[in-house]
């Protein structure tokens, strides 16, 4: 997600697909057939967690509802002052037995209300559904195919930006999800360093989550949740072609606050304080990959941008190391060549080409669009670093910040 | 009932094409007292019932009342008048135009030259439904639903003589299969049985856990059985939230409940929008308070038409 994400997996990224494109053509040649794709189906609760969602609900449930067979829906109100509970108890008398609406008289937060959603229901899967996203035809499906295997804890799924061509902000957001978690993350999770599952679309083994006791106050509690289950010893894949279709920012300035919220809380909050031990190599919890993907998000989020502060004002302080011009434009012919490079696995992954395709014409202005990311990002995390900036999200009822343990 | 608005003035043309020849031929001279029943002379109109409450005709019979006292009077009627029952409905018409009813029986009857003279008390059959116990529909408490005392038939003959009036006097929920009153609870959907009980969940707001409170509940204290937090306090370290509703008959669990109606006569439950709306119909009668105010409404007629009083 910094400048340095195209470099970053540029090379597993070309590995990765290189080495499923032999294995396909060796398939094809071996058997002629491809592979039989849904087989596995245990019973699944979709949960739909909001505050103030009325809105989209709907559009959400009808999303969802008739797309898998063992379905359950729980729609959960988190005390919400519009339409929510109506909206969600409407559709719990269209259709009895599949959906449910639960609603608290008032605001507990996310992960509360994700707990009382998972107490009521005896599904083998969790699939957590934000109520502002469309999900595709096949996601359910897609999602718990990787839960036949026992070790499998958590199933990420693809976020894709359902209004790309509004204007630049969520262009440029189109293509961003397209590779850092459309390629990214299966990358990621080929490498067993997946360390998330967004909480917009994502599976859990239910089992593993009653074991846990739940969701942990946010925010970040979607990172979390699969750290903590990868400490259980399982793993997190990826199901890549589970879509969720969400609705992007669609202006700057609602683009950088929303980054502000999300960069803050991952690598310092969660990696470098709550779940350091598991990084140590003497804790009971240590695993190589833990340690590796610990390692790739703190590298990546913290020392790579903090390097970057620290050349930049050695630059400003002692003129003579300043590049030369040309300098700064081989620089930036670097990247855009090497979010080139990272296309072809896009296109060699997609589904949808040409609309992807489309998507990916904004490539020559990624690194700057990344640059600005980054700097979003060494805020957040000097916030976070400094006065635990996270701790005092509005994300979380003041009544439970107040009592809550600070990491 | 018996006030009469002297300002209303009902035309000598009126009364006589309600109340026949007799009615005309009266002659309006006002009451006198002997034996303590008032002189009068008032048109009025007499159905005979049938011994269970039928009207015999449709038709009234024209008759003057001669004299009357508070619980009796004497009444004259024409030659081919006489009643074929002794229980009769008397109606009596006041200046502005309404009647007022009075249930008798004839105690006894004498044929003289100017027609048939009778004596009638108040009471019998008619009075017996001109009551309003016998008017409006109470509810049984044998079968649960709301009845009146009569036949419907007796009710409709009244109803065509236009001595009662039908109204609509609230409407009441039963059941579709016997039509008596049921009882409407929110109960199990699934079973209907009103034997439900809420579960309640708590919320450890430091670790965001949830549970059913009975977890939460140790021998001494108040403890988190997720991160083990003891001593905790409800409103700042945890709150109390509505679970699902359990039904003791069938096992059914569910957060929402369904309004039910339970029928108290025949035991069948059914959705509360299910129910039948059943209108509860009684019948409205202007009752003649006293056999004594004929005199009045006879005096105030005089007065009416200009006569001064006796
Ligand atoms: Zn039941
Ligand atoms: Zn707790
Ligand atoms: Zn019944």
């Amino acid at each position: 997600m910094s400048l340095l994400d195209g470099p970053r997996y540029c090379v597993a990224t070309v590995i990765t697909c290189l080495y499923d494109w032999v294995c396909g053509i060796k398939r094809t040649i071996s058997s002629g057939l491809p592979e039989l794709e849904f087989s596995h189906c245990p019973s699944v609760c979709a949960m739909v967690v909001g505050l103030n969602e009325g809105s989209g609900l709907g559009a959400t449930i009808e999303s969802i509802i008739g797309t898998y067979p063992r379905l359950e829906i729980v729609v959960v109100d988190d005390g919400s002052d519009d339409d929510m509970a109506q909206v969600g108890r409407a559709y719990a008398s269209k259709y009895p037995g599949i959906v449910r609406c639960l609603s608290r008289p008032w605001r507990g937060g996310k992960s509360s209300a994700l707990n009382i959603a998972v107490a009521h229901t005896t599904a083998d899967v969790v699939i957590c559904v934000d109520a502002d996203s469309h999900l595709s035809q096949d996601a359910i499906w897609e999602i718990v195919q990787p839960f036949r295997d026992e070790n499998v804890g958590v199933v990420s799924a693809t976020v894709s930006v359902r209004n790309c061509f509004t204007n630049f902000v969520t262009w440029f957001q189109g293509l961003e999800y397209l590779q850092s978690i459309f390629v990214g993350r299966l990358v990621a999770a080929r490498l067993n360093v997946l360390p998330i599952a967004s909480g917009a679309l994502a599976g859990f083994r239910r089992e593993l989550l009653v074991r846990l006791g739940g969701w942990d106050v946010g925010p970040g509690e979607d990172l979390d949740m699969t750290v903590r289950i990868r400490r259980l010893g399982y793993r997190v894949t990826f199901a890549q072609y589970a879509f969720c279709h969400t609705e992007a920012p669609t202006t700057w300035k609602a683009l950088l606050k929303q980054r502000r919220r999300w960069e803050g809380d991952g690598p310092v909050r969660h990696f470098a304080r709550k779940h350091i031990d598991m990084a140590k190599p003497w804790h009971s919890d240590f695993k190589l990959s833990n340690m590796l993907m610990f390692l790739d998000g703190l590298t990546f989020n913290l020392l790579c941008g903090y390097g970057m502060v620290i050349w930049s004002v050695m630059v400003l302080l002692h003129p003579d190391l300043r590049p030369e011009p040309y300098a700064w434009m081989t620089f930036y012919m670097i990247s855009v060549i090497a979010e080139v490079i990272a296309l072809g696995p896009l296109m060699y992954y997609s589904r949808r080409r040409k609309h992807d395709a489309i998507v990916a014409l904004a490539f020559p202005l990624m690194p700057a669009y990344r640059m600005l990311l980054l700097g979003v990002r060494i805020f957040s995390n000097t916030a976070e670093i400094l006065w635990r900036k996270s701790f005092t999200e509005p994300h979380v009822p003041p009544h439970v910040r107040a009592v809550t343990w600070r990491w | 009932m018996t006030t009469v608005d002297s300002k209303s003035v009902v035309s000598d043309a009126a009364q006589r094409d309600a109340f026949g020849p007799v009615a005309s031929q009266a002659k309006a001279d006002g009451a006198s007292i002997e034996h303590g029943r008032s002189k009068c002379s008032v048109p009025l109109s007499v159905f005979a019932l049938t011994s269970d409450g039928h009207l015999a005709s449709r038709k009234p019979v024209a008759a003057v009342a001669t004299s009357c006292a508070e619980g009796s009077a004497s009444l004259s009627l024409g030659w081919d008048a006489m009643p074929a029952y002794p229980s009769l409905v008397l109606g009596v018409p006041t200046l502005d135009g309404r009647t007022l009813f009075a249930g008798c029986v004839l105690t006894s009857h004498e044929v003289r030259d100017d027609g048939i003279h009778c004596e009638i008390n108040r009471g019998g059959i008619g009075e017996i439904i001109l009551t309003e116990e016998a008017r409006i529909p109470t509810l049984n408490t044998e079968f649960f639903q709301y009845r009146l005392p009569c036949d419907d038939s007796v009710y409709d003959s009244w109803l065509r003589a236009g001595i009662l009036k039908r109204t609509v006097l609230d409407r009441v929920l039963v059941c579709g299969k016997c039509r008596s009153v049921a009882t409407f609870r929110f109960a199990c959907r699934q079973c209907g049985s009103g034997r439900v009980a809420q579960k309640m969940l708590a919320h450890h707001f430091a670790c965001a856990f949830v549970a059913p409170a009975s977890e939460f509940e140790t021998a001494e204290t108040l403890k988190c059985p997720n991160c083990r937090t003891k001593h905790l306090v409800a409103g700042t370290d945890f709150e109390y939230m509505p679970g699902d509703n359990e039904c003791d008959v069938c096992g059914w669990s569910d957060r929402e409940l369904e309004q039910t109606g339970h029928c108290l006569n025949c035991d069948s439950r059914f959705a509360a929008h299910k129910a039948v709306e059943q209108e509860l119909v009684g019948y409205h009668v202007e009752r003649l308070a006293s056999l004594a105010d004929i005199a009045d409404l006879g005096r105030s007629r005089v007065t009416a038409a200009g006569h001064v009083p006796a």
